[in-house]
């Protein structure tokens, strides 16, 4: 009979859907509030995890690991952006998602970089203090406690972003691009900044990942990872970002209550499959039913004066 | 070289799709608080000469001059903020932004654009936005608007769009203001309207109009000066009555 560490159970829940939430939010910004489908959402959330990982393997300090995957990942966003911005919305998903596969492969078969299919192992965890806590629970709580410190300042940034001027011109391109700028804004200019927000985000939930899990491979960063987080973006409301945190819950949620349920309700398929099945046909019902997801987006927030 | 006297001048411009000239060699001039109307039938190259002027299109010769400096090369965004704003021939509104998001996105020189600003100047571009929320709304009151700010433009009707259209150009405190036949698809109780409100822009705000119209019965009656356009040329231009009576403008509509 394996025991079962329940509490330590839930934190982790907590962990992993303040993560996927960091990556929603990214996802959120790009293609929620200004329509550019990226679908290669996943390349950047590598890129963050395997930069943040391999520097602190050498030996930087956590900080460090978090600003250069940051960076790195900030800046492919904008090495990205220079060929994506020239595209139509369905070129650009698939030259991002092929950017996601080729990074990915190239780390798989490299192995010189990152240890290939074996992946980067022995990160070390945010805190170095945390090495001598030998109680489970206690390091996961610590994680959930810097994965939402991290989610709540960058809510609070999102949602200035948004509800400013520059948030009005994101929907605008999203809406109609050239009308934006026969309106006197220079859309190629906030369509490459929010390339670069969007992958910066992307890639500190990569490195919050790394050093909770402690291990990384290619395999953690198939496409699927994207898809996920756009369903995710959907279902709870694309262009409002409580409804991304609403939708990385409600789909953490639903991988693992697959899993529980299959011990107390006999279904006849693959837990694994079941979640697949529920996903999709969420997915469907949401898209004939409430095309804006749970939670709706709403308008520029004004002080209305009366 | 002729002098430019007026606020947009042309001077052979050119532009071809695949080798289709669709605007061939058009020279003209708009004098600054003037109506100038740009007729001619479908296909003569109208809408194309204004997303020529307005940076949607480059042309492939020619110059475009607004108050004396040269635009033709510019992007889109850069002309408006020189205070030449176009609105579209199929509106263009941002369907799921508020009327009002609709309005204020218009505004020029907005602190709040750049990216850095929102963060670091949000004192300044907060009071800007209430600044801009009261010009926003006092302009939809003056266009029967004022009660939609918070309505959607997919939940408004055809004839109020294109007056939003007109809002929005407004936004921007412009010089001039290219219309797109605002008056395509309205009721002419509506149409008169919007005409009347045009004329109070021009007489008020001293907004100089350059409209392309196919409603000649109302543009007529509007117009300070009439540019013809036919096949990509400009084939006549002068006040409104000698135009009415121009026998290569009749023979241009009726194909005689």
């Amino acid at each position: 009979m394996i025991e079962i560490n329940l509490v330590a159970y839930f934190l982790d829940t907590a962990v992993y859907v303040g993560i996927y939430s960091i990556l929603t939010l990214s996802l959120n910004l790009e293609y929620g509030f200004t329509g550019l489908l990226n679908f290669g959402k996943v390349a950047f959330f590598m890129i963050g995890a395997y930069v943040s990982a391999l520097l602190t393997v050498a030996g930087a300090p956590y900080a460090v690991g978090l600003l250069g995957g940051m960076v790195v990942s900030a800046l492919s966003g904008l090495l990205m952006s220079l060929p994506a911005l020239r595209l139509r919305e369905d070129y650009l998903a698939i030259v991002m998602l092929v950017f996601g596969e080729t990074i990915r492969i190239v780390l798989k078969n490299e192995i010189w970089i990152a240890g290939g299919p074996f992946g980067v192992t022995g990160i070390p965890p945010a805190f170095a203090f945390l090495r001598a806590i030998d109680t489970e629970e206690f390091y996961i709580a610590i994680n959930v406690v810097i994965v939402y410190g991290i989610l709540l300042v960058l809510y609070v940034l999102l949602e200035t972003l948004v509800n400013s001027p520059y948030g009005r011109i994101l929907r605008g391109i999203r809406e109609d691009e050239q009308a934006t700028q026969c309106l006197g804004k220079n859309t190629i200019r906030c369509m490459a900044q929010i390339f670069v927000i969007g992958s910066g985000v992307a890639g500190v939930a990569g490195s919050l990942y790394a050093q909770y899990v402690g291990y990384i491979s290619t395999r953690m960063f198939l496409p699927i990872v994207t898809f996920t987080v756009m369903v995710m973006c959907i279902l709870g409301g694309s262009g409002n970002n409580r409804g991304a945190i609403l939708g990385a819950l409600i789909m953490v949620g639903l991988e693992r209550g697959t899993r529980i349920a299959k011990d107390y309700i006999g279904v006849p398929i693959d837990p694994q499959n079941l979640m697949y099945i529920l996903t999709g046909t969420l997915m469907v019902l949401f898209l004939f039913y409430r095309p804006s997801g749970m939670l709706k987006e709403k308008p520029v927030k004004q002080d209305r004066q009366k | 070289m002729r002098k430019m006297t007026g606020l947009l001048t042309l001077k052979g411009v050119r532009k071809s799709f695949d080798g289709l000239r669709v605007v061939d060699g058009v020279s003209l001039e708009v004098k600054s608080t003037k109506i100038v109307g740009l007729i001619g039938p479908n296909g003569s190259g109208k809408t194309t000469l204004f997303n020529t002027i307005s940076g949607v299109y480059k042309p492939d010769i020619g110059e475009v001059y607004f108050n004396k400096e040269r635009i033709d090369r510019l992007p889109p965004h850069e002309i408006y903020e020189k205070g030449l704003v176009r609105s579209f021939q199929i509106p263009r509104l941002f369907g799921k932004m508020t009327v009002l998001d609709n309005m204020m996105i218009a505004g020029r020189n907005q602190i709040g654009d750049g990216l850095t600003n929102v963060f670091l100047r949000k004192g300044k571009w907060k009071a800007q936005e209430s600044e801009l929320h009261e010009k926003a709304m006092g302009i939809l009151e003056f266009l029967m608007l004022g009660d939609l700010s918070e309505a959607r433009p997919d939940e408004i009707s055809g004839g109020q769009i294109k007056l939003l259209e007109i809002g929005r150009a407004m936004m921007s405190d412009p010089q001039m203001i290219l219309l797109d036949e605002p008056a395509a698809g309205v009721n002419p109780i509506l149409a008169r309207q919007i005409f009347d409100r045009i004329v109070e822009l021009r007489d008020g705000k001293g907004i100089t109009f350059f409209i392309i119209e196919h409603r000649i019965e109302f543009l007529l009656n509007l117009v300070d000066w009439v540019h013809v356009m036919h096949k990509g040329r400009i084939i006549a231009d002068g006040p409104p009555h000698s135009i009415s009576e121009d026998g290569r403008v009749v023979k241009a509509y009726l194909g005689a």
